[in-house]
C-alpha cells in the first residue's frame, strides 16, 4: 500500500481540494482507496474564519479512517471493518467502508504513532492499494512515516508570491537531502560513528547543547558521521556547525537527523536557509533516517482577508502565481482548479 | 427615497431560537438565515446549544467605521 | 493515582483558566507544574521533553496566526517524541472539540466546559454529561412550615372568619361541587358503559359550549384537537434531546426556586418552551389557562389546542404536559377563578400536577367570579388539594385593580387560614408590583425595595407560612425593550433572594407585549439575567431602609384592621360584597358569574 500525504504550509491552502482531486482520481482508476487525515477537514464552515469550506465526498467502497463523531454525522452510510484504539477529541478512530456514498468529516489520528497503528490496520484488515492522509493547518509531524508527499501552498500563506516560491524552493531543497547509508539505527539514540583501527565503530552521543565541552570532547577529527535523535533548533544546528568545523575541520562529515520535517520545524524559514548554507560552507553531508518524497506542488491563489474583524474571500494573481512557482522549482506544480491535472495525478501514480 | 437598510447606523442584530440536533447543524442553519434573509454572510456573535436547540445572537454590519454613511450625506436626513 | 501535569500559558493576559484549574488539580492530590507565560514552544517542548508528565495543558486564546503557533507546537511535541508518553490538551474560551481536533490536541476544553470535566479527564473517568436529564430532585416548598401565627390578634380574627365562612358553606353546593365529583368517578371508571351514564349527568350540569366541545367534537372558534402526529412528533422532541449543560440557577440552596408561566394556547408549544426553560434551570411552571374558560359551567376534554392566550385545563393536556416535563419540574394549575375551581384541583391531582392556584377573595373581587359561588366552590377546592396533597398558591393579583396592598394581603391570610383548617398546604403569594395603589400613594417614588420588602417582613411576622412572591415579580415595571425587562427582574428577583422566600415567578421580556404570543428567545432573557443576578448577590443582600421598618408596621397595623371589618360582618361573602376586602374606589367590583348557582344541599 502506497501512502501519500497532503500537507499545507498554512490553512486555507487547498488541501481539501487538492484531497478531493486525488480521491477522485485514484476513485476513478479502479484502485482500492483508502483515507483519513490528522485534524478535521471536510466541514461545511472554517472552524476559525467562518467561511464556507469544501466539503469532501466518499464514494462507494472508499475506506476511511475518522472519529466516532463524525461517523455519526455523516451523510453516508458505511460497514465497519476495525474500532481502533486511537482516540481523538471526537472519540475513537474506527476504520470504516462506504457502502452508500456521501459526505464526511475526517478526524482520524493526530500523531505519529497513532498514524502508524492506522496505516498497519488499513493494511491487514483492509487491504488497500493506496492511503491518502490529509493534512491539517500547516501540520506535518505524523506525515514523516508517509511515501509520498504533495505540499499546497497559497496566498493564506503570504499574498508575496516571491516570498511563496522561494520558501517552497528552500522545502524542496531540505526535501533534496538524501538518506543514510548507515543501516541499523536506533531512532531514538543519538550517537557517532568513528574509525578506530580502520573499522567504524559506533559510540553514543551525550548530547547536552548547553554543554559545550561535553560535545566537544566526543567530537574528534576521526568521527565520520554523527546521528541526533533529538529535536534541534536553528540555533543548536549552528552550534553542532561550529562544533564540527572547529574539531573536524576539513574533514567530510555526515550529519543525520529523523527526516526533513525535524528540519522544517526547527525554527524560521529565513534562519534554516542561512543554516543550511553555513551547514554546505563547513563541509557537512545532512542525510536522513527517513524521507516521504516530495512529490508535487499546488497552489491556491485564495486568501482570507480580514478586515474588520470579518473575514471576506480574496485572491491573488493565479497567472502571475503559477508562472513564479513554475520558474523557481524542480517539483510540479499543478493549480487543483485550474489547467492540465491529469498529469498531476499522473505524476503522483508513476510509481 | 433611502432604502431601510441605508438608514441603519451601523448594525442589524437578529436574536432567535434555532431548533437543531448539535451545535454545528445550528451554527449552519444560523449562518443559511442571514442568507435567507437576504444578509449574505453574517456574524455569529453568540451561540449556546442547550440540547433542543441553539440561542444565537447573529450580527450583519451594514456601516463600520470608515465607511460612506448615507444616512449623513444629504443637507437634511428627511 | 496522582498524575503529573504540565500548565502551560501561552498567553500572558488571560491565563486565570489555567490556573485555576491548575489549583483544582493540586486539590485533587495531583502534581503540577506551571510554567510562565513568556516561555517559546521550542523551550516548552524542551521541558516537556525532559520531565515525565502523563498531560500537557495548554491555554490560549485564539486570534490571528495562533492556530499555526498551536499546530508547530503540536508537530513539535510529537517529533520530539513528548506525544509518545503524553496527553496534550487545549483549553481556551472558542475552543471546541472539532477545533481542538483541527489543531491537532488530544481533547479540547471550551467555555461551556466545567473544572469537574476536566478534573475527570484527567483522572480517566467518566463523567455524564446529563444524558438522563437534569440531575436534580423535586423541591417541595411548604412541609417545613407549621403555619403558627405569631401576631395572636389576626390568627384569632382569621379563626373567627374562617370558621364562619365554613359553618355557613356546610350546606351548600354548586353545580362546579357537583361536577367536581361527578369528575372524580368519571376519571375512576373502567369503561365506557360506565362512564356513558356519569357523562350524562356531568353534561347535565355543563353549558353548551362545552357539551358540543365534548360530546360533538365542534368548538368555539380557535380550539381544535391535537393530531395523533403532532403528539407523536412532540414526543420525540421530547425523549430524542437530552438538555446539554443544565443550569442551575440559584447560587446557594437559600436563593428562591423560579417559575415560569405556560399558557400559548397550544400545548406543544408550551412543552417546547418548558423543555427549553428547564435546561435554563427553570424549578417549575404555571399553567395558564384561557380566560373563556372561567365563563362556562364544564370544562372541554382531550388534548386541545386554542389560538389566543392561555392554553385549555383539560386533563389529557395537564397530563401531556406533566409527562413531558422532567420528574423534578414542579407544575402548578390555575384554579382560582371561574366556575371550575373544584373539578380543575381535582383534573390537576389526577393528572398529576404539583400544586394549584386558589384565592377565594380575588378571583370574587379582580377575576369576575361571583363571592358566593367562588367561596362555595374555593373551599371544596381547597379540600381536594389538600386531598391530593397538592400546596397550593394564593395569589394577590387584586393590587393590579387598585386594591390598597393590606386588604390583599388579609385576603391571602383568610385563604392561607382556610387552608390550614382543612388540611392543605397554602403559599402566600404577594405581589412584588408597581400597582396603581402604590403609584398614586407614593410608597415607591423612592425606590422598589423598602415597599416590596415591608411585604414580606410583614407576612412574616404574621405566621410561619411560604411566601412566593409574584404574580409575576417585577409587574408593572417592564417595558418592551427587553434589557430593561431583563434588569427589571433581574433586580425584583434579588430582592426576593435577600428576603429569603421559597420561589418567585417570572416572566419573560414579553411581559408588556401584549400584541402577541410570548417566544423563546424572551424567556431566556429573564431566566439569565436573574441566574446572572443570584450569582451577584450570592450570600449578600439588598438591605432595605428604615422605611420599609415603618411599611412593615404600617401593613401589619392595617391588615388587622381590614380583618376587624371582615369579621363583623356575618360571614366572607358579605364581607366581600360589603368592600372591605376592597371596594369600587380601590377598583374592586364582585364578579358575577355563576350568580345564583349556589344550592342548598
Amino acid at each position: 500500500m502506497i501512502t501519500i500525504g497532503v500537507i499545507g504550509t498554512a490553512k486555507n491552502t487547498g488541501k481539501t481540494t487538492t484531497l478531493s482531486f486525488l480521491m477522485k482520481g485514484f476513485h476513478n482508476s479502479g484502485s482500492n482507496l483508502a483515507v483519513t487525515g490528522i485534524g478535521y477537514d471536510g466541514e461545511e464552515v472554517d472552524n476559525i474564519t467562518l467561511l464556507p469550506k469544501p466539503r469532501l465526498y466518499f464514494e462507494k467502497d472508499t475506506i476511511i479512517a475518522t472519529s466516532e463523531q463524525c461517523l455519526k454525522n455523516s451523510e453516508a452510510n458505511y460497514e465497519l471493518i476495525a474500532e481502533t484504539s486511537v482516540d481523538t477529541p471526537l472519540g475513537k478512530v474506527f476504520i470504516v467502508r462506504i457502502t452508500k456514498p456521501g459526505m464526511i468529516v475526517l478526524a482520524g489520528p493526530n500523531r505519529m504513532v497513532a498514524l502508524k497503528e492506522i496505516i498497519e490496520l488499513i493494511k491487514t484488515e483492509a487491504g488497500c492499494d493506496v492511503l491518502l492522509v490529509d493534512g491539517s493547518l500547516n501540520r506535518m509531524s505524523p506525515m514523516t512515516i508517509l511515501d509520498k508527499l504533495v505540499f499546497t501552498t497559497g496566498a493564506s500563506r503570504s499574498v508575496n508570491i516571491k516570498k511563496l516560491a522561494n520558501e517552497m524552493l528552500l522545502i524542496e531543497k531540505i526535501f533534496s537531502f538524501p538518506l543514510t547509508n548507515y543501516t541499523n539505527i536506533d531512532p531514538n539514540i543519538s550517537f557517532f560513528f568513528k574509525v578506530e583501527n580502520g573499522k567504524t565503530i559506533i559510540k553514543k552521543l551525550h548530547l547536552d547543547l548547553n554543554n559545550s565541552p561535553a560535545i566537544e570532547t566526543q567530537i574528534s577529527n576521526d568521527v565520520k558521521a554523527l546521528y541526533i535523535s533529538s529535536l534541534l533548533s536553528v540555533q543548536d544546528f549552528n552550534d553542532i556547525i561550529k562544533k564540527i568545523k572547529k574539531n573536524i575541520g576539513e574533514s567530510k562529515v555526515e550529519l543525520i537527523i529523523h527526516s526533513p520535517i525535524m528540519l522544517l520545524l526547527s525554527g524560521d524559514f529565513s534562519l534554516i536557509s542561512i543554516m543550511l548554507e553555513r551547514m554546505s560552507y563547513a563541509g557537512i553531508n545532512l542525510t536522513y533516517l527517513q524521507k516521504p518524497e516530495l512529490s508535487a506542488v499546488t497552489i491556491n491563489p485564495f486568501y482570507p482577508k480580514l478586515e474588520n474583524y470579518h473575514y471576506t474571500p480574496s485572491y491573488v494573481d493565479k497567472e502571475a502565481f503559477e508562472s513564479e512557482m513554475v520558474s523557481v522549482l524542480e517539483s510540479p506544480v499543478y493549480n487543483i482548479k485550474e489547467g492540465d491535472n491529469q498529469k498531476f495525478f499522473e505524476a503522483l501514480t508513476d510509481y | 427615497m433611502d432604502t431601510a437598510f441605508e438608514r441603519i447606523m451601523d448594525a442589524i442584530d437578529i436574536e432567535t431560537y434555532i431548533v437543531c440536533s448539535d451545535a454545528n447543524e445550528g451554527k449552519k442553519y444560523a449562518m443559511q438565515l442571514g442568507r435567507e434573509m437576504n444578509l449574505g454572510e453574517i456574524d455569529i456573535m453568540y451561540q449556546e446549544f442547550d440540547g433542543y436547540g441553539i440561542r444565537v445572537r447573529l450580527r450583519k454590519y451594514i456601516y463600520k467605521p470608515g465607511n460612506n454613511y448615507t444616512y449623513l450625506n444629504k443637507e437634511k436626513i428627511s | 493515582m496522582p498524575k503529573r501535569i504540565l500548565c502551560v500559558p501561552f498567553d500572558p493576559v488571560h491565563d486565570v483558566g489555567i490556573k485555576i484549574i491548575r489549583s483544582e488539580l493540586d486539590k485533587h492530590g495531583h502534581n503540577t507544574v506551571l510554567l510562565s507565560p513568556d516561555l517559546t514552544p521550542e523551550a516548552v517542548v524542551k521541558i516537556a521533553a525532559e520531565g515525565e508528565y502523563d498531560f500537557i495543558l495548554v491555554s490560549r486564546t485564539l486570534g490571528y496566526g495562533v492556530a499555526e503557533l498551536l499546530a508547530r507546537f503540536v508537530d513539535l511535541l510529537d517529533v520530539a517524541g513528548v506525544r509518545e508518553k503524553s496527553k496534550v490538551v487545549i483549553g481556551g474560551k472558542p475552543i471546541t472539540p472539532e477545533l481542538a481536533a483541527e489543531l491537532g490536541f488530544d481533547k479540547g476544553f471550551g467555555e461551556h466546559s466545567t473544572i469537574d470535566e476536566v478534573v475527570a479527564y484527567i483522572e480517566g473517568r467518566e463523567i455524564s454529561v446529563t444524558a438522563t436529564g437534569l440531575n436534580r430532585t423535586k423541591k417541595d416548598i411548604a412541609s417545613k412550615y407549621d403555619y403558627e401565627f405569631k401576631n395572636k390578634e389576626i390568627g384569632r380574627l382569621l379563626d373567627s372568619i374562617t370558621d364562619k365562612l365554613l359553618k355557613w358553606a356546610e350546606d351548600k353546593t354548586s353545580p362546579g361541587v357537583e361536577r367536581a365529583k361527578i369528575q372524580a368517578e368519571i376519571l375512576a371508571a373502567g369503561n365506557d358503559q360506565q362512564r356513558k351514564p356519569l357523562l350524562d349527568k356531568y353534561y347535565a350540569l355543563c353549558d353548551d359550549v362545552i357539551i358540543n366541545g365534548n360530546s360533538k367534537k365542534v368548538f368555539t372558534k380557535g380550539v381544535r384537537e391535537v393530531s395523533e402526529k403532532e403528539l407523536h412528533n412532540l414526543n420525540n422532541f421530547v425523549h430524542d434531546s437530552h438538555p446539554i449543560n443544565p443550569v442551575k440557577i440559584q447560587y446557594n440552596d437559600g436563593q428562591p426556586l423560579l417559575f415560569k408561566f405556560l399558557g400559548s394556547g397550544c400545548p406543544l408549544m408550551d412543552i417546547m418552551h418548558a423543555k427549553v426553560c428547564e435546561r435554563y434551570g427553570i424549578d417549575g411552571f404555571l399553567l395558564i389557562n384561557p380566560s373563556w374558560e372561567a365563563r362556562y359551567e364544564g370544562l372541554l376534554q382531550g388534548c386541545l389546542a386554542h389560538e389566543n392566550d392561555g392554553t385549555i385545563t383539560s386533563f389529557e393536556n395537564i397530563r401531556l404536559m406533566k409527562q413531558s416535563l422532567d420528574p423534578s419540574t414542579l407544575l402548578t394549575v390555575r384554579a382560582h377563578r371561574g366556575l371550575n375551581t373544584p373539578e380543575t384541583v381535582l383534573l390537576a391531582g389526577e393528572a398529576g400536577a404539583n400544586l394549584a392556584k386558589i384565592n377565594l377573595v380575588y378571583g370574587s373581587l379582580g377575576a369576575g367570579t361571583d363571592p358566593v359561588r367562588l367561596a362555595v366552590d374555593g373551599i371544596e377546592a381547597i379540600r381536594l388539594a389538600a386531598k391530593y396533597k397538592m400546596p397550593f398558591d394564593i395569589p394577590g393579583n387584586d393590587e393590579l385593580s387598585g386594591v390598597p396592598a393590606w386588604k390583599s394581603l388579609a385576603g391571602l391570610l383568610i385563604n392561607v387560614m382556610l387552608g390550614v383548617k382543612l388540611g392543605a398546604q397554602p403559599i402566600l403569594k404577594p405581589l412584588f408590583c408597581y400597582g396603581p395603589h402604590i403609584v398614586i400613594n407614593g410608597m415607591m417614588s423612592q425606590n422598589f425595595i423598602d415597599y416590596n420588602a415591608a411585604k414580606i417582613l410583614a407576612l412574616k411576622e404574621i405566621v410561619n407560612s411560604p411566601i412566593w412572591p409574584g404574580e409575576p415579580i417585577a409587574f408593572m415595571t417592564q417595558s418592551e425593550e427587553r434589557v430593561q425587562s431583563a434588569n427589571a427582574n433581574s433586580y425584583h428577583a434579588s430582592l426576593a433572594a435577600s428576603l429569603n422566600v421559597d420561589a418567585i415567578t417570572v416572566a419573560s421580556t414579553d411581559e408588556a407585549y401584549s400584541r402577541g404570543p410570548i417566544c423563546i428567545t424572551s424567556r431566556i432573557d429573564t431566566i439569565r439575567a436573574i441566574t446572572d443576578a443570584f450569582r451577584f448577590v450570592g450570600n449578600a443582600k439588598f438591605e432595605p431602609t428604615t422605611q420599609a421598618g415603618l411599611f412593615t408596621e404600617e401593613l401589619i397595623n392595617k391588615i388587622t384592621g381590614t380583618l376587624r371589618e371582615v369579621n363583623s360582618k356575618p360571614d366572607l361573602t358579605e364581607a366581600i360584597y360589603k368592600g372591605c376586602l376592597g371596594n369600587k374606589e380601590d377598583g374592586a367590583y364582585p364578579g358575577t358569574f355563576g350568580n345564583g348557582t349556589v344550592k342548598t344541599k
